[in-house]
């Protein structure tokens, strides 16, 4: 079933609806006494705070001394400003179904230089070449796609160069990997060395044995990865594929070569609970030397 | 005085125009917001009930008033979180396909009116955001990032739903045979 044939289908489908006409103007009536009420709910809840805030400044003042003792009421230590937040944050390219509220936070297109991560756990100190770009950072997952990203998926004059998960190029940073998407093996453990063992004995995977390697002061186990000619499932469901962490998948090589390999590198983190990089395997030349200059802040 | 009944009047004219913009922006996409919803859910009342919530919704939003162009991007939004909240609200999404399933099944035997109920089917079997990424991918022509938003998941997510869905689709029996 191609494209053609699946537009077919859901205008078939859509068709189904016979055109009737709408009246917009009870749903008018509706909407604006929707309107009104969540008006006067509003205005009936500031109302009931001020009461319960004046009320309650109020019984405090009543109770408290008249005096300060010398040794009280001195100001505590100056806030501490969070400047990761804000510094260098430029929202413009973050995809927006980051976790968090917004704005997004992500570094962006980024000139030649060393950065630091805002939000991934443990922050990620990086040296990249100009023309690199982050648009993810949350406390899981932080993204680096390579220079001259663009999103035309299965274009074939795409260049095809994006990071991350299953998309092809670049870098990919993932703490606390999971095996599967949907057929998530409990007997796997948390380790850099149980999760590499378990990816190179997994039937749909043809890899060497993990060996081990030292990232940004974090030690663990990294093997190269692709996926089996004698592989013919996926798991849960869809095309001869594998799913190995979250959106990180390898795909049938045949069809997708840009998705047919990838570098893992598993590692401990000090406190328990491991981090991963992936790489695609399209990618590994130029993502290495970014990947040799990480620095995890582990306090 | 004069000053303040011009402005009244003004006040109201302008009502009566935003009225009317929304009036007319309803009008125009309902029928499409109607359409993506049946995609979604395969009932078409459900489909009918889900864009007017998603006009009411609208309408009793202030800050939207004043852009009832904005309605049709937020119709389509609207459209795909009520559907999930239906199907999880109810918990029948398996029960609903289970009773679609075996009515949409041998209700022909023209062999391509069978293979289109057959389809029709393996779409509504669909789990919804795989199904929804097919919708919005190939009825709403919408980019990947766009859909990614709408899903609240990533691009890559959104492939990988679509692969999964086709997949899905192409393995239906009538079209492998």
């Amino acid at each position: 079933m191609n494209d053609t044939e699946v537009r077919d289908l859901l205008a078939r489908v859509a068709d189904e609806v016979p055109a009737t006409p709408v009246d917009p103007e009870p749903l008018l009536r509706r909407g604006y006494r929707r309107m009104a009420r969540t008006a006067v709910a509003g205005a009936v809840g500031i109302a009931c705070a001020i009461v319960l805030i004046v009320g309650g400044v109020g019984l405090i003042r009543s109770s408290a001394p008249t005096t300060i003792p010398a040794d009280e009421g001195q100001p505590t230590e100056p806030p501490v400003t969070v400047t990761g937040e804000t510094a260098g944050t430029w929202t413009g390219p973050c995809l927006d179904s980051q976790d968090g509220p917004p704005p997004w936070v992500c570094l962006g297109p980024l000139e030649e230089g060393t950065y630091t991560s805002q939000r991934f756990e443990p922050a990620l100190t990086f040296t990249v070449p100009t023309g690199w770009n982050n648009p993810w950072d949350t406390r899981g997952v932080f993204d680096l796609w390579t220079p001259g990203w663009s999103d035309g998926y299965e274009d074939p004059d795409d260049p095809l160069i994006y990071v991350g998960g299953n998309q092809p190029g670049g870098l990919h940073v993932v703490r606390a990997p999971r095996p599967g998407d949907g057929c998530v093996d409990a007997t796997v453990g948390t380790s850099a060395i149980e999760l590499a063992t378990w990816v190179a004995n997994h039937p749909a995977i043809v890899a060497g044995a993990p060996s081990p390697v030292e990232v940004g002061g974090l030690t663990g186990y990294q093997l190269d990865v692709s996926l089996a000619d004698t592989w013919r499932e996926s798991c849960p469901d869809g095309p001869k594929a594998v799913w190995l962490f979250g959106d990180i998948y390898l795909r049938d090589p045949n069809k997708y070569p840009e998705h047919a390999t990838k570098r893992l590198i598993l590692l401990d983190l000090r406190d328990g609970g491991s981090v991963l990089i992936a790489i695609d395997g399209t990618q590994v030349d130029a993502a290495m030397p970014i990947v040799d200059s990480f620095v995890f802040d582990l306090g | 005085m004069e000053h303040d009944r011009t402005g009244v009047v003004s006040a109201v004219d302008r009502e009566a125009g935003l009225r009317s913009r929304l009036a007319d922006a309803y009008v125009r996409s309902a029928p499409g917001g109607i359409r993506l919803a049946y995609l979604l859910t395969g009932d078409r009342a459900v489909a009918e009930d889900l864009v007017q919530e998603a006009f009411v919704r609208f309408v009793g939003r202030l800050r939207f008033l004043r852009d009832p162009d904005a309605f049709e991007p937020y119709l389509r939004r609207t459209i795909v979180n009520l559907s999930k909240n239906h199907f999880r609200r109810r918990a029948v999404e398996r029960a609903y396909l289970e009773r679609v399933g075996p009515t949409t099944e041998n209700v022909s035997t023209d062999p391509d009116v069978a293979t289109y109920d057959s389809l029709r089917s393996a779409l509504l079997r669909l789990p919804l955001r795989q199904r929804a990424a097919l919708v919005l991918r190939y009825f709403e022509d919408l980019p990947d990032t766009t859909i990614a938003e709408l899903l609240r998941c990533r691009p890559a997510t959104v492939r990988s739903l679509v692969a999964r869905g086709l997949e899905a689709l192409r393995t239906t029996p009538e079209v492998i045979s």
